[in-house]
């Protein structure tokens, strides 16, 4: 019959018990280790989105203020024709670039990117006007066609690269934080073969879309609205009452 | 068993239990987050913190959560238990910070305070998939918070054992929220079936291993009925052989709803309450050592004949009348008030 007895405060452990726990205990261990191997396995693959955190640089270009802050710079070969502004943390330009609309501007920014599209996080207070051309204002979007589109509703900052993921029902709060604090939003489109079309989402006027975020953001949606062109971007104009949010 | 209180009474098999928990957490946290920078070179180290701490605070209390059963399976685990509550803790600091990561990385920097952000964001819509899941695993922290602030025995004593011990049955509750947290975030974002598998695994082994540890006990209590029967004009009830208990050991069983064990010892029968006075360890799986009835789970020494501690401490457990007759244990099923002294039943047959 087995009679060995363990009290915890003894120094000593009965031999078959001890036998029986280490025995646990390295099952326990061996566990430890399959189970993180098993979850990095089959987990979803990151995007390839980057954030270059920590490293500022200087840009220089015509600042777009509306819909949303834009710089725009003369980027030849890949290099992108313009850069989505957006503030530290989960803040929209708008504050920082009020007034500088078709201003040529020298600004410090860290660089977000993904897929060519290309955004700066403007470092507060670093946003200069280099040359006081301020005649020029910035193009207005104009009206290509009609569009129906199916898609996330993201925030442009955490899906070009911020936050991995940046997107998805995990991201969504932090979705609507962002979108609520001025981010610009964007729909994502992607093809069969996975690959993403970003449009920038505008009200019907053209200006920066505004909606109570929770009910729209990290979720599918169908949206129809009228593709604006503004220089080398495309903006979606759609009013919410078109957005469909598929289950 | 200590007089007073210490932080932890630290012992060599302390030492073992916490080291081991230490290499096993560091081992999983730094495999996750090193081994996921290497097999994704896009992988974000903030978010492999939060899945290397969410997933380990699982696993973990799945570890928890099986010991108890095991225990009364197989005696051989109760070493598991006796610092339970150290992997209990570690449960709760892994998902605080798994909690922190996340409340910084998804609520930090934004127009409302991060906490107010994590309660108002999300607020259902109707369907499953909506569930806000980032509450549920707030309330699951808080009730592991709770739990780990009031592990130590100083926290037992002054919330008194049947509201320390009711808190800490919330783990239940905890799990629960985890599983629908579980389920209604991470698992409505990864999609490869070894997510939802994994997750059916743990919550079958941890029910599976409860039940069966209920059946294994239902034999005493079934007894209870069987033992009404067997009454005696006197009150006294016939519960079992002299030869049926292991000397310094004991026999449990039920009478009138309650639990009693009957230890056998030095030519002696005695009946106590079997609920520990700690944390109603069962008393009847231990054992006389030196003189005094050990509990199984945390080493609490009462004296068989009057249930009192041996001083300088002062718990005290009912006893009962007993008497031995031609070589049968009868009890009265009626308890005497915790410390009362009863006179052990000399076994004659036996010592002449």
């Amino acid at each position: 019959m087995f009679d060995e007895f363990y009290i915890g405060y003894e120094s000593t452990m009965p031999p078959r018990m001890a036998r029986r726990v280490r025995g646990a205990a390295l099952a326990l261990l061996a566990l430890a280790v399959t189970i993180p191997l098993l979850l990095l396995a089959v987990q979803g693959r990151f995007s390839t989105g980057r954030f270059e955190y920590g490293t500022t640089r200087t840009f220089e270009g015509r600042l777009v203020e509306f819909p949303y802050p834009v710089l725009d710079v003369a980027g030849t070969g890949t290099a992108p024709a313009f850069y989505w502004l957006v503030g530290p943390g989960k803040h929209g330009a708008a504050d920082l670039t009020r007034g500088l609309d078709g201003r040529v501007v020298r600004l410090q920014g860290t660089l977000i990117e993904r897929d060519g599209d290309a955004m700066l996080q403007i470092e507060a207070g670093s946003v200069m006007s280099v040359r006081g051309d301020g005649d020029t204002k910035s193009s207005v979007p104009v009206r290509v066609r009609t569009l129906t589109v199916t898609g996330e509703l993201v925030d442009s900052k955490c899906h070009l690269g911020v936050m991995k993921p940046g997107e998805g029902p995990l991201h969504r709060d932090c979705a609507v934080r962002c979108l609520l604090g001025a981010v610009p939003p964007m729909i994502v489109v992607r093809s069969s073969t996975g690959i993403a079309r970003r449009l920038a989402l505008v009200d019907e006027s053209g200006r920066p879309f505004f909606s109570d975020f929770s009910s729209l953001a990290g979720r599918p949606l169908t949206i129809r609205g009228t593709l604006l062109a503004q220089g080398a971007r495309n903006l979606l104009a759609a009013r919410v009452a078109e957005i469909e949010i598929l289950r | 068993m200590s007089q007073a209180y210490r932080a932890v009474g630290w012992n060599r098999q302390k030492r073992r239990y916490d080291a081991t928990i230490a290499a096993g957490v560091t081992g999983y946290v730094a495999l996750f987050v090193l081994g996921g920078l290497t097999l994704d070179p896009q992988a974000t180290s903030e978010t492999l913190v939060i899945r290397a701490c969410g997933t380990a605070a699982f696993f973990l209390l799945h570890v928890v959560l099986c010991i108890g059963p095991l225990c009364r399976l197989d005696r051989r685990f109760l070493p598991l238990l006796y610092n339970r509550r150290h992997l209990g803790v570690t449960t709760f600091l892994l998902g605080a910070t798994h909690g922190v990561f996340a409340i910084v990385q998804f609520h930090a920097l934004g127009d409302v305070n991060p906490v107010a952000s994590l309660l108002v964001t999300s607020r259902g819509y109707g369907t499953l998939a909506d569930l806000p899941f980032q509450q549920l695993g707030l309330a699951a922290l808080l009730i592991l918070f709770a739990m780990a602030a009031t592990s130590h025995d100083f926290w037992l004593r002054a919330l008194s054992a049947p509201v320390w011990k009711t808190l800490h049955m919330l783990v239940y509750v905890a799990y629960a929220l985890i599983v629908a947290h579980v389920s209604f975030g991470a698992l409505q974002a990864e999609r490869h079936p070894l997510f939802p598998a994994l997750l059916f695994v743990g919550i079958a082994l941890v029910a599976g291993l409860h039940l069966r540890a209920a059946a294994h006990e239902r034999p005493v209590d079934v007894d209870d009925a069987a033992a009404k029967e067997r009454a005696l004009p006197d009150r006294f009830v016939d519960v079992c052989a002299v030869d049926d208990i292991a000397d310094s050991r004991a026999r449990t069983v039920c009478l009138s709803g309650e639990r009693v064990a009957v230890f056998k010892y030095h030519g002696k029968v005695s009946a106590v309450s079997n609920v520990c006075r700690h944390q109603n360890g069962p008393i009847g799986e231990g054992k006389i050592v030196r003189g005094c009835i050990v509990c199984p789970w945390h080493g609490y020494e009462y004296k068989p004949a009057d249930g009192c501690a041996p001083p300088p401490f002062t718990e005290k457990l009912p006893t009962f009348a007993v008497k031995v007759v031609d070589g049968r244990v009868l009890i009265d099923p009626t308890p005497n008030p915790p410390g009362t002294y009863v006179e052990p039943a000399a076994l004659t047959s036996v010592f002449p």
